[in-house]
């Protein structure tokens, strides 16, 4: 074998570690955890949902969700930390729960239907589907109004008939904007404005849109989010000044969250 | 199906040019998507939904005028490393191999990093990655093969400079694999 061989060879091997390397890359424990919190307070929260949303959550489902903590090696993720409770709180009757579940448990959907479904027909969170559908794979031709009552959770809960909860709301109910005044789903609607605001690169009307949402909301479960969102807003109207002021503010606020995480990684060396 | 698959959904999301915060989000919102399409994914391809999902998503937040921001602050034109290393052996640091890759990655324009990436890394096959991304099979077999070169291409400033000679031919298509 020549030299020039050999070194091809052992060349060769500098791609092959690369992509060996990535081929076997885990998620940090705490990213998983963080995910997996949030995915599993989802459901959780759609428990909560049956006094927000009119949508009364089953025991079993209430099982389910805390499987989905315990699937991930994480028991007790769920309602006792603060994000929990905030968590609870902002996911007001959106989410399907059965598919949530389904998510932890590796089940297909009929079959958490039969362990948890009772109140597989939740309404789909404003959260959930209000953020995810702008990202939707459009081929699928799912649209942001179709994720904001799946059609699937219809279905299992027409299956469980004998444990049906009543019937979700409408579909698009809650992007349509009938959100309970002064309720946790409208703060959601209010932001969710200036996020869509912000992506059409209006970040003027964008501010404006915070601008109210603070006005009204000075208390408001979605804080965080909408300092961030202002953060961004300020950003992208060029006012770089503003936008570092803010920045210090949150991260002296809110320094574990990852809205944080983000905003370091983001800062000019 | 979180459990098996988290890992594919979330180091893809990093290999799709997406640091580790948004990563992470599309990570959480590709599952979100699954669980609303769950009575849709054929059994067994869950792990190609997800992925598909996330080379959409990944998409969308490369478009994102806080993307594009970001990416301003480190143009991937001047990497870090340059040729650093004495000999591939050096390279057993997975940390620093995931950090070359992502800089080699960054440099192949997207609709040939994500094939890639699915081929490569996630090992799906070209039928496979077409119907993930819904594009023809001969397409995604035409992005491959530019895909691969480009990426030997990209690898050249960190293959040691005697190296780079049998490197080049090699890329140049008649060995590279």
């Amino acid at each position: 074998m020549s030299e020039s061989h050999t070194r091809v060879n052992r060349t060769d091997r500098l791609d092959t570690q690369l992509l060996s390397a990535a081929r076997s890359e885990v998620a940090p424990d705490e990213v998983r955890a963080r995910v997996a919190a949030r995915l599993g307070l989802v459901a959780a929260a759609s428990l909560a949902a049956g006094g927000l949303g009119g949508v009364e959550a089953s025991g079993k489902a209430a099982l389910g969700a805390a499987k989905f903590g315990g699937g991930m090696g994480m028991g007790g993720v769920g309602a006792s930390s603060a994000a929990a409770v905030k968590l609870l709180s902002v996911v007001v009757g959106v989410v399907v729960l059965g598919g949530s579940v389904a998510l932890v448990r590796g089940e297909r959907p009929a079959a958490v239907a039969m362990h948890a479904a009772p109140a597989a027909p939740v309404a789909i969170a404003a959260v959930a589907a209000k953020d995810v559908a702008p990202s939707l794979p459009r081929a699928e031709g799912v649209g942001p109004a179709e994720l904001s009552v799946g059609g699937t959770d219809v279905q299992s809960g027409r299956e469980h008939a004998q444990f049906a909860p009543p019937p979700p709301p409408p579909r698009g109910a809650v992007a349509a904007g009938t959100a309970v005044p002064g309720s946790v789903a409208e703060e959601l609607l209010a932001l969710d404005a200036a996020h869509a605001l912000l992506r059409e690169a209006r970040p003027t009307d964008a501010l404006r849109a915070i601008s109210r949402y603070l006005r009204k909301f000075p208390n408001g479960s979605m804080l965080p989010e909408a300092q961030l969102l202002e953060i961004d807003a300020l950003r992208a109207s060029g006012d770089n000044a503003g936008a570092s002021r803010k920045t210090v503010l949150f991260l002296q606020a809110h320094p574990d969250s990852p809205g944080a995480q983000r905003l370091q990684s983001e800062r000019p060396l | 199906m979180m459990r098996d698959h988290f890992d594919a959904v979330w180091r893809s999301a990093k290999r799709l040019g997406l640091d580790a915060g948004r990563a992470e989000d599309v990570a959480q919102r590709a599952f979100m998507v699954a669980a609303e399409k769950l009575e849709s994914i054929e059994i067994g391809k869950e792990k190609a939904y997800l992925l598909g999902v996330t080379t959409r998503l990944a998409s969308d937040a490369r478009k994102s005028v806080f993307y594009l921001r970001g990416r301003s602050l480190d143009t991937p034109n001047a990497p870090s490393y340059q040729a650093r290393t004495s000999s591939p052996e050096d390279l057993v640091s997975r940390d620093q191999a995931l950090r070359i890759l992502d800089e080699a990655l960054a440099l192949l324009p997207d609709e040939l990093r994500d094939v890639f990436v699915l081929s490569q890394v996630e090992e799906f096959t070209m039928q496979e990655i077409s119907a993930m991304l819904e594009i023809p099979s001969g397409t995604v077999a035409s992005r491959l093969r530019r895909a691969r070169a480009a990426f030997g291409e990209a690898l050249t400033q960190w293959v040691p400079m005697e190296d780079r000679a049998s490197w080049m031919r090699m890329v140049a298509g008649e060995v590279f694999e």
